[in-house]
């Protein structure tokens, strides 16, 4: 590969007005998009096609590409500073990401994030960058065994969500997996779980698993009255000061090493098609807590909680691409559109873009890293007034929100009766919340389960329970069971610790 | 009964339900996940139920503050349903910043007509997206 190429590339998209300019242009866009509930990046770039109908190639895929980029970054703020997250993946936020922002430290969230998004979109590409020449047999190398040990790994992490509350962690999370069963089985084509119900055929949205057990708890909770008084008043008003928002920004270079592993998982995870932005988000979140010697701070505000989904969510963006570009896989839903979009502009996607269009990857590669450090630029300095959306009167917000919360999901499918969903497991969300119950260990079970279970299913069909012994198997059961391990030594000594504070 | 003991009763139910309409219903393939899911859980919310009814102290549900919030998010969810998005938004808006909020007649007309103005014109005309009419709409129609 000609060095050249790489240097003519950024050369040509910085130098160039028309493309500088349309990436400046798709910034704001993608994030409207990410910062409006429902939306997301999916209709961002459906509703863009006709503005790049007729251009060529390059600035057509830039343009889009841009959108697509920056869309989770966009969508870091309302999650952060309302607790309500506009699409699937900026959920984990809402853990960590709104408890400071009600403690008073909404612009040190809101940096910790928007730093950790730049990062993980520049280490993304620079991983796409470096697995360039060994790109096919890595992809072609997952099979459902492996899709399965993926998932099944993914779901282990409950154990270190749960902390001390195992029990109760593991019962919300196969809650989670059994609604994630609802719909048309895959396998058989047998309904489950619907009731004859039309709007559960297509499945269970995790936009309203979310909204259910994090956004409409969180604004039940501001909206409770305290005995027969006022309604519970909202955090004391805080000034956010520039230099807050930057602390939150360094302390990804305080937490390096969690933000490269994380940056680097979220890019793997984003390579395999089928995981999704929703899970490199929660397996980022979680292997935050599985790695911290503070877990306990976890679900109360810690900035690692905020760091390691933003990486994760972002980074996922340039592993993405490689598949996509390289196959013609998409690797998740966004990519699948942007696909149809690339070929809609004259791309032809296919392992010999790496010998006919490379000039192309190569600017589609700077497009992700420059569209994410111009956007994190950009929210960054605009962080100190956003920030002080967090101090306006729960009065005010609890309605305002609850409709827009109430909008996503009716927007998610289109169907009036998920809002009835949303309303039943709002309740049930509130009453965890209130008893302290693991909440997170519930978008594991919806995320994972499903693909724990297709992935079974097809790897049984090809190999029997013979695939249950081969070399990825057995290593990944060592992985498991060491992870598995560790986390329930950890939260026996938590539950030790709970009821040694409790005597 | 504590709020705790009344969800873990809750899962126990759903996850026996779910084992045998699972095992009732589906086929082999299909009921595998289910049915394992559903049994091993099913003992494990038993476990925590008998766990939350030994606890002692525990937090017991308090009607008389919690109902009024669980009432409002419904009282939205029926409005919206019923009345559609763009009728129901800006009035259950304005009904709870006045009745709930205590606001002025002044801050609750200007929230909710920012509201209406947002659902219209940028998810409506800029954007394009169909908003739901309501049912009401419906059966007229």
């Amino acid at each position: 590969m000609d060095p050249n190429i790489i240097w003519q590339s950024l050369a040509g998209l910085v130098t160039t007005p028309q493309l500088i300019g349309l990436m400046l242009l798709a910034i704001p866009v993608g994030i409207l998009f990410g910062y409006v509930p429902g939306l997301g990046g999916k209709l961002g770039i459906v509703l863009m096609l006709p503005f790049v109908y007729g251009m060529d190639p390059l600035p057509g895929c830039v343009f889009l590409l841009s959108v697509h980029a920056v869309v989770h970054t966009g969508g870091i703020v309302p999650s952060i500073l309302f607790g309500v997250p506009t699409n699937g993946p900026e959920a984990p936020l809402l853990v960590d990401g709104t408890p400071m922002a009600r403690s008073g430290q909404a612009g040190r969230a809101l940096g910790a994030g928007l730093g950790a998004a730049a990062i993980g979109g520049v280490v993304g590409v620079i991983c796409l960058a470096a697995l360039l020449p060994v790109v096919e047999p890595l992809v072609l190398a997952f099979s459902p065994t492996e899709f399965f040990w993926l998932a099944v790994m993914g779901i282990t992490f409950i154990a270190a969500l749960a902390g001390p509350k195992l029990v109760q962690g593991l019962m919300i999370g196969c809650f989670g997996w059994l609604l994630g069963m609802v719909g048309l089985d895959p396998q058989t084509g047998v309904q489950r779980f619907t009731g004859g119900q039309l709007f559960l055929w297509d499945g269970f949205d995790v936009i309203v698993g979310v909204l259910s057990f994090y956004a409409l708890p969180e604004l039940m909770t501001l909206g409770r009255r305290r005995g027969h008084g006022a309604v519970e008043a909202p955090p004391a008003p805080v000034v956010t000061t520039l230099a807050q928002v930057l602390d939150g920004v360094w302390d990804n270079v305080r937490h390096w090493r969690l933000t490269l592993a994380t940056s680097v998982m979220g890019t793997f995870i984003g390579m395999v098609p089928g995981l999704g932005a929703e899970a490199a988000g929660w397996m980022n979140y979680a292997f935050a807590v599985s790695r911290s010697r503070t877990p306990e701070r976890f679900g109360k505000g810690a900035v690692e909680g905020v760091i390691a989904p933003s990486t994760g969510m972002n980074a996922k963006e340039g592993g993405g691409l490689l598949p996509t570009l390289f196959f013609g896989v998409p690797a998740g839903s966004g990519m699948a559109v942007m696909l149809g979009a690339f070929i809609m502009l004259g791309v032809k996607p296919g392992p010999l873009m790496i010998v006919n269009d490379l000039p192309l990857v190569w600017s589609l590669i700077w497009t992700i890293a420059l569209a994410n450090l111009l956007c994190t630029g950009f929210l960054v300095l605009m962080g100190r007034r956003l920030s002080a959306i967090s101090t306006i009167r729960a009065t005010l917000l609890v309605p305002v929100v609850m409709v827009f919360a109430l909008l996503g999901v009716y927007l998610a499918k289109q169907h009036w009766e998920s809002l009835l969903v949303l309303g039943f497991l709002a309740a049930l969300g509130t009453v965890m919340r209130r008893n302290d119950w693991p909440r997170p260990c519930f978008v594991i079970g919806l995320v994972l389960g499903p693909t724990a279970e297709q992935s079974f299913h097809k790897a049984t069909a090809l190999w029997g329970l013979r695939f249950l012994t081969q070399p990825t198997s057995l290593v990944m059961m060592v992985l498991i069971a060491v992870t598995l391990g560790v986390n329930l030594r950890r939260s026996r000594r938590g539950a030790a610790g709970l009821r040694d504070a409790g005597a | 009964m504590s709020s705790a003991a009344m969800m873990s009763c809750f899962f126990l139910f759903v996850f026996t339900g779910a084992f045998a309409v699972a095992g009732l219903s589906y086929p082999g393939m299909a009921a595998t996940m289910p049915m394992a899911i559903g049994g091993i859980r099913a003992g494990l919310s038993l476990l925590q139920l008998v766990r939350e009814l030994r606890r002692r102290g525990a937090e017991p549900v308090d009607l008389a503050r919690d109902l009024p919030i669980y009432l409002w998010v419904w009282g939205f969810i029926a409005a919206f349903i019923v009345f559609g998005f763009l009728f129901a938004a800006p009035v259950m808006v304005l009904l709870y910043l006045r009745l709930r909020g205590r606001e002025s007649w002044r801050m609750s007309l200007s929230v909710a007509a920012a509201v209406f103005a947002m659902l219209y014109f940028v998810f409506g005309m800029a954007l394009g997206v169909e908003l739901f009419d309501g049912l009401l709409m419906e059966w007229v129609a």
